[in-house]
């Protein structure tokens, strides 16, 4: 197991990085899927 | 002893602790595959300068066609795609690319973070680019022409391109993945991997704007893709989104892409107005006046450019009460927008100034993206826009806030920072040689289109009645100029990065505050292995 407090804080803060990353690209396609669904349904 | 940490201290301290010049020594291994951000921010600036002179040399063909009334170089179908590649190589593959190439340098050295928080998906951003760019530019060597129907491909005349329409649909996807790519990693760095007191108001301004800059994108990419996916749909598969004739409508489109379009705007000058926030209070030598108020200000512009998007269509026939709410909540923009000139100008007001080249260009900026922003006010009248519409008096107002507005920035951007990245000063006596040469013949070549317009002169057309004549050769020979002028800049900037002799020191200007400025000019590979301790005395707005 890696006691670098500093690596392990690193890690720890790429973690969080990663679920951010993950909410924006949802809500990018959410946006895309959102104006081409209501183009074709909102009519 | 103190307990906070000077600003000499974090200096000291960086250079005891980094020791991170580890460069992958492959050609491939340190461009193609990197993951480090100063060079994916290297090979994004190199990008963007390639995509500036191509679109540079389209704007070239432009203005020597403009030379004179008739038809004299290019057939008028290949006049419209190149006014319609101009646009979208300065768009999406000149400013935007030079934009997050700079944040790419200085967002984690500006935060104190090693690296950008995603880097794998940093090198997948920018690498995407390249072949989007290709793709684009090879529809002008198809049968079937490049796009000609200008950047806002308007249907039905947009539907007229060729099969080559596919391509350019598929690289415009390609360019909005990148930039969505992009902003997520700008947004994850941001928000995770800030230094210990490195809180939100103490970020600089140019991460603050960049920060707001990537919302825009995240919010308004994907809706530009999907305003193409459904033209693409319409050309090739037969559904009728904006088809009148199928039952569709044409002037949906112009909403969706304008609800895309004029945040878009913004995109491209937010970071703008974060450089010249980091340029006046070095050599006004002085804290940025309102700080708080400038984030709080890009914060209510980038809200307003969500509501403002018809005023690019008012002659399509909306509804009174419509126009109206649009006009209104476009002149709004003037109030943020007036509190950052004002502060700029606060700013500057009695300090020691001095004029370096960053900062002959960051006033360069404020002059004449006021005049930009002014005639834009004028375009916001519903009424008087009905006479401005589509004439030379629009191409005028855009280009003043681009030109002088975006690139002065990126140019000013460049030679404040260069030396940091390179280690190399510039040379100032022609540094200011581009400025002035720059600073004149954008103004020959741009201040007559406002004339041209009011005189009622239609934009994207090859031939004009001979009235229009000399203001058109005026203008075109600003343009020559001003073109000429810019292999000034790549000269100079050349010089810096391979053949100056003249080191720069780890400040390179007399004390600008900034956690990039604590570190070694250039700085180690790998910089901010170990985070710094951000203390209120660092940030420069904080004195």
């Amino acid at each position: 197991m890696n006691n670098d407090p500093q690596a392990n804080e690193l890690k720890r803060k790429r973690a969080q990085a990663v679920r951010t990353a993950w909410v924006l690209g949802f809500i990018a396609v959410a946006i895309f899927v959102t104006f081409i669904g209501s183009a074709i349904f909102g009519r | 002893m103190s307990t906070e940490t000077t600003y000499t201290d974090v200096n000291e301290t960086h250079d005891e602790h980094d020791h991170g010049d580890h460069k992958p020594t492959g050609f491939l291994d340190r461009w193609l595959f990197t993951t480090n951000h100063k060079d994916i921010g290297t090979l994004y600036l190199i990008f963007s300068l390639t995509m500036f002179m191509t679109g540079g040399a389209m704007a070239m063909v432009i203005r020597a066609e403009l030379f004179m009334p008739g038809l004299q170089l290019v057939e008028p179908d290949f006049f419209n795609q190149m006014t319609t590649m101009h646009a979208l190589v300065m768009v999406f593959g000149a400013v935007m690319p030079a934009w997050v190439g700079f944040a790419n340098w200085l967002v984690p050295m500006m935060i104190g973070a090693p690296d950008m928080a995603l880097p794998r998906m940093n090198n997948w951003s920018f690498w995407i680019l390249p072949f989007a760019f290709t793709m684009l530019l090879s529809t002008l060597f198809m049968d079937s022409g490049g796009p000609a129907a200008g950047w806002t491909m308007y249907p039905p005349l947009v539907l007229q391109t060729g099969t080559s329409f596919a391509f350019v649909v598929f690289a415009i996807h390609m360019m909005g993945v990148s930039s969505i790519m992009g902003s997520i990693n700008i947004i994850a760095t941001i928000f995770n991997m800030r230094a210990p007191g490195m809180t939100l108001l103490r970020m600089p301004m140019f991460v603050w704007t960049w920060l707001i800059t990537a919302f825009l994108l995240i919010a308004v990419m994907p809706v530009l893709a999907g305003a193409v996916t459904m033209l693409l749909t319409d050309h090739f598969f037969a559904t009728n989104f904006f088809n009148a004739a199928g039952g569709g409508d044409p002037v949906m489109f112009q909403h969706i892409f304008w609800f895309f379009g004029h945040p878009e705007v913004y995109i491209l000058i937010l970071p703008a107005f974060g450089v010249i926030s980091e340029i006046l209070p070095t050599f006004s030598r002085k804290p940025l006046f309102g700080y708080s108020s400038m984030v709080y200000a890009t914060a209510t512009i980038a809200f307003l450019s969500f509501i403002v998007w018809a005023h690019h269509m008012f002659t399509v026939g909306m509804p009174l009460q419509g126009e109206l709410f649009f006009m209104y909540a476009t002149m709004l923009i003037s109030v943020p927008t007036g509190v950052k000139v004002f502060n700029w100008i606060s700013t500057m007001w009695q300090g020691s100034m001095t004029f370096e080249t960053p900062m002959l260009f960051a006033i360069g900026f404020v002059v004449l993206f006021t005049i930009g922003g002014l005639s834009g006010l004028m375009l916001a009248i519903t009424a008087a826009d009905f006479q401005y519409h589509d004439t030379y008096f629009v191409v005028a107002h855009f280009h003043y806030v681009l030109v002088p507005g975006s690139i002065f920035a990126l140019m000013a951007a460049t030679y404040y920072w260069l030396p940091k990245f390179t280690g190399n000063m510039y040379s100032e006596k022609w540094g200011k040689i581009h400025f002035w040469l720059s600073a004149i013949s954008v103004n020959v070549l741009f201040f007559p289109q406002h004339y041209l317009g009011l005189a009622g002169m239609p934009r994207r057309i090859p031939d004009y009645s001979p009235q229009f004549a000399d203001f058109n050769m005026i203008s075109s020979i600003g343009g020559f100029a001003f073109g000429a002028t810019q292999l000034i800049f790549v000269g100079v900037v050349w010089h810096c990065v391979f053949r100056s002799k003249v080191k720069a020191t780890a400040m390179v200007w007399e004390n600008p505050r900034g956690l990039e400025w604590t570190l070694e000019s250039p700085p180690a590979y790998h910089s901010f292995t170990t985070p710094p301790e951000v203390t209120h005395n660092m940030v420069r707005h904080a004195e």
